[in-house]
């Protein structure tokens, strides 16, 4: 067929099964091999299996049917199996007599390129539309689930948009809302209230007022209404854009709320909320009255600048535990004010949270009771010592005789109770009057505490008995030789408001555990034995049981 | 919209047992002519073109009905009650129709006598190690983008774009015949599911006698699908063609009438 290789494109002749009948040299070179090697071959072993699908699905029918077919993209193999784009070109024609389909290939990769682009900026432009289809559907999703309305409107102030909410509102279908006039849809009254706004929002400034309505369902209810203004891309206005959310449960809200905020405001108690760290987040005015703190110096840091310095690591620890344990906690602690005085606090702190997911709040409610502690512990001396001498009374020296036994019983101690009567101090009370004994009483507990140790006590009973207990002398003589300078000491001459006062004083001495081992055993025995002394005369002292 | 001109629906002849004849994928009912003729005499024979093929009404392609077979089923046997068939019918089905007519059969087995299926393949992909459909998915991949290629070419394709309508289906009005007539986006469609559909399982199922023609070299339906058909169709015939290709109802009508009168008309 020398004059089918003249053709400068790939040319083969099938008949009606696709059986290759002949081809051309430009064919060979595509496919490889000889023409006795593809004579008798299908058209099909030089497709790739999609282009072989397709000759069977669009080609062939066609063929048959109507006898041609013009510019098919296919792909042909190679001899290096690589697959080549082609334009095919086929028509019924006749071959050696009989019926048969010549086809004519052209590779044409610069229109299949210019064809690629062209589809794929068909695929873009799908993908494009899609976009803008997806974004619609997700504002109308957004606009539909806002509790409130969504509107558009116009210059003309007709309407372009309208959300599920503001449609039930209007109570119209959405095809009579779209492009209808503001003053058709909206009632007078709500009308004349937001024109000031429309206008406003019209000339470019955002507008956010309330207004009370006639709701979808007929009852009053309070709005919050935003106008946005519509631009276009040079900045004129062409519209606005319009949110009403409906506020009646706010606003109803925001009364109680006003309510708890003066009740903080007012009160006297210091208030102080910190976040879960302990970072201060807001104060009331008492706290700056109690603190001397202003409020802005102490939100933002931690709430441990107010840390009295007085509790150890394990107290803010138990806490801590008991906030995390009960979420409260109260009890007194130490705190500082702004001019480092310590104080003493009584506080609750409440461990709060407004919801489930809300962040954790602690509420510091707090009260400076340092006067009320103070006096309490005035009280509490008061009822432990003597008011003249300052010296603890019986009960104290009860209370302290009795830790000192039970230590005393541990560590096999000695302990010495020395009972002292003064002597002749009714005369001078008598002669010289009440001031002038008082003196001597003074004068009395300070020669004693001056001669024994720290860890001794000297208590005054009343009247002019005293009692000195000994914390484990060494010896009897010791506590001997306490006695006799106890006598030395308080039988010197003293001079009072120009009158020289001389006193003596009578010893009586128990010894635990020796003498006894209970505390009113032990201050009994002292108290006989003191007795002996002053019968055997006065200045003088005796030991329990030596008669 | 009635039946007969959604699925451009035909019926040659008076008398006779009903012959009704599916069309393949990227065909129309033109693509059984050269078998028609042979039993004009005798037969009533019902030929419709699948909505979205054809002369079909485009309008009514639905992408989600036609995402599966189901909705090619149900042309089916919309075409058969629009011409008030109960029973006694021979189907002719190529390719998917093949499918398409046992899964008919399996809903109304009353309606239908027998089948006679021109190159059918219950499963176009390979399904390793046991079936060998022909093809990987990849394969079909490249069919679908050598038609998106040799579609561009249509002047409306792009219409719809620049119309800003919403894709598939909605353009309407006479279509060029190239082609068979089938719309890009339907097309997709369609191929999509002839090619990705498995109805393997079904083939059980069937209670009606089928013939099952089978072509020698056949790229769509390799002869191993025929064994295979064979196998699981109860009671089936199996007549292998001497043909290539796929369409031996075109390129060689005589063995097909001659295969089909043997079936139809018992001996």
């Amino acid at each position: 067929m020398p004059h089918l290789d003249e053709v400068p494109c790939p040319v083969l002749v099938t008949d009606s099964s696709g059986l290759i009948l002949t081809l051309n040299g430009s064919a060979l070179k595509i496919a490889g091999g000889s023409a006795e090697s593809w004579i008798g071959e299908r058209l099909d072993s030089l497709l790739p299996l999609p282009s072989r699908m397709f000759l069977q699905t669009h080609v062939w029918p066609m063929l048959l049917h109507d006898g041609f077919v013009s510019e098919v993209h296919l792909q042909l193999h190679d001899t290096q199996r690589q697959r080549v784009p082609v334009m095919v070109n086929c028509r019924r024609g006749q071959y050696a007599g009989a019926e048969a389909y010549v086809w004519v290939f052209f590779i044409a990769s610069e229109r299949s390129r210019f064809e690629a682009e062209l589809l794929d900026a068909r695929k873009r432009a799908d993908a494009a539309a899609a976009t803008v289809a997806e974004s619609e559907r997700f504002v109308k999703t957004i606009t539909n689930a806002v509790p409130g309305l969504v509107g558009c409107w116009d210059k003309e102030l007709r309407c372009r948009f309208a959300n599920i909410g503001y449609l039930e509102w209007f109570g119209r279908p959405h095809a009579e809302v779209i492009g209808a006039a503001l003053k058709d849809l909206m009632d007078a009254h709500t009308l004349r209230v937001s024109e000031p706004h429309i206008q406003a929002v019209l000339a470019g400034k955002p507008q956010r007022f309330e207004r009370s309505q006639t709701g979808a369902e007929g009852g009053q209810s309070h709005t919050l209404v935003n106008y946005i203004p519509d631009l276009d891309s040079t900045g004129k206005v062409i519209g606005f854009f319009e949110l009403v959310i409906d506020i009646t449960q706010l606003k109803e809200a925001e009364g109680e709320l006003r309510l708890a905020a003066s009740v903080v405001e007012n009160t006297a108690e210091a208030i102080l909320v910190t976040d879960e760290f302990d970072v201060i987040l807001s104060v009331n005015p008492a706290f700056t009255a109690v603190t001397g703190y202003p409020a802005s110096d102490v939100i933002g840091r931690p709430s441990s600048l107010l840390d009295g310095g007085r509790h150890d690591d394990a107290f803010r620890a138990t806490i801590q535990q008991e906030l995390a344990a009960r979420g409260r906690w109260k009890g007194e602690t130490w705190a500082r004010k702004q001019d480092g005085n310590i104080f003493l606090v009584w506080q609750t702190i409440t461990a709060i949270s407004a919801s489930l997911t809300a962040p954790l709040r602690r509420v510091s409610v707090f009260s400076d009771i340092t006067e009320r502690w103070r006096n309490d512990e005035r009280l509490r001396h008061l009822a432990f010592h003597d008011p003249l001498t300052d010296l603890p009374n019986r009960s104290l020296l009860l209370e302290r005789l009795g830790q000192l036994l039970d230590q005393t019983e541990r560590e096999q101690r000695q302990v010495a109770v020395l009972f002292l009567d003064l002597d002749r101090f009714k005369a001078v009370n008598d002669r010289l009057g009440h001031d002038v004994g008082d003196q001597l009483l003074k004068a009395v507990a300070r020669v004693l505490l001056g001669l024994v140790r720290q860890s001794d006590t000297v208590a005054r009973l009343g009247g002019d008995e005293f009692v000195v207990t000994l914390d484990n002398p060494e010896s009897r003589a010791q506590v001997e030789n306490i006695a006799k300078r106890v006598i030395g000491a308080i039988g010197e001459s003293r001079v009072f408001e120009g009158h020289t006062v001389e006193i003596g004083v009578s010893v009586g001495i128990a010894m635990y555990p020796h003498d006894g081992r209970t505390r009113e055993a032990l201050i009994s025995h002292a108290d006989t034995a003191l007795y002996a002394a002053k019968g055997a005369g006065r200045n003088s002292y005796r030991f329990f049981g030596d008669a | 919209m009635k039946i007969t001109t959604r699925n451009n629906t035909r019926m040659l002849g008076e008398q006779g047992p009903v012959l009704l004849y599916a069309h393949g994928f990227g065909c129309s009912q033109k693509m059984w002519s050269r078998i028609t003729p042979a039993f004009a005499d005798t037969h009533r024979q019902v030929l419709f073109d699948y909505v979205g093929s054809g002369q079909s009404d485009l309008a009514s392609f639905d992408p989600k009905r036609y995402a599966s077979l189901d909705g090619y089923v149900q042309d089916l046997l919309d075409v058969c009650d629009s011409f008030e068939l109960k029973s006694g019918v021979t189907f002719i089905g190529h390719s998917v129709s093949c499918s398409v007519g046992l899964l008919a059969s399996i809903a109304r087995p009353e309606l239908f006598d027998r089948l006679v299926l021109v190159g059918p393949s219950p499963c176009f992909l390979n399904d390793p190690p046991h079936y060998r459909g022909g093809f990987e998915r990849e394969d079909l991949e490249g069919l679908l983008s050598l038609m998106d290629q040799n579609y561009i070419g249509w002047a409306h394709y792009l219409a719809p774009v620049v119309a800003g309508a919403d894709g598939a289906g909605r353009a309407t009005g006479e279509l060029s015949d190239s082609f068979c007539s089938t719309e890009p986006a339907v097309a997709r469609v369609f191929a999509r599911t002839t090619f990705f559909a498995d109805n393997r399982a079904d083939l059980p199922r069937v209670t009606r006698p089928c013939l099952i023609l089978q072509h020698s070299q056949d790229t769509l339906a390799p002869l191993a699908v025929g064994d295979y058909l064979h196998a699981h169709l109860r009671g089936s015939r199996l007549k292998v063609l001497e043909v290539a290709g796929h369409c031996s109802h075109m390129t060689h009508p005589d063995q097909v009438v001659e295969a089909m009168r043997r079936f139809i008309i018992p001996a």
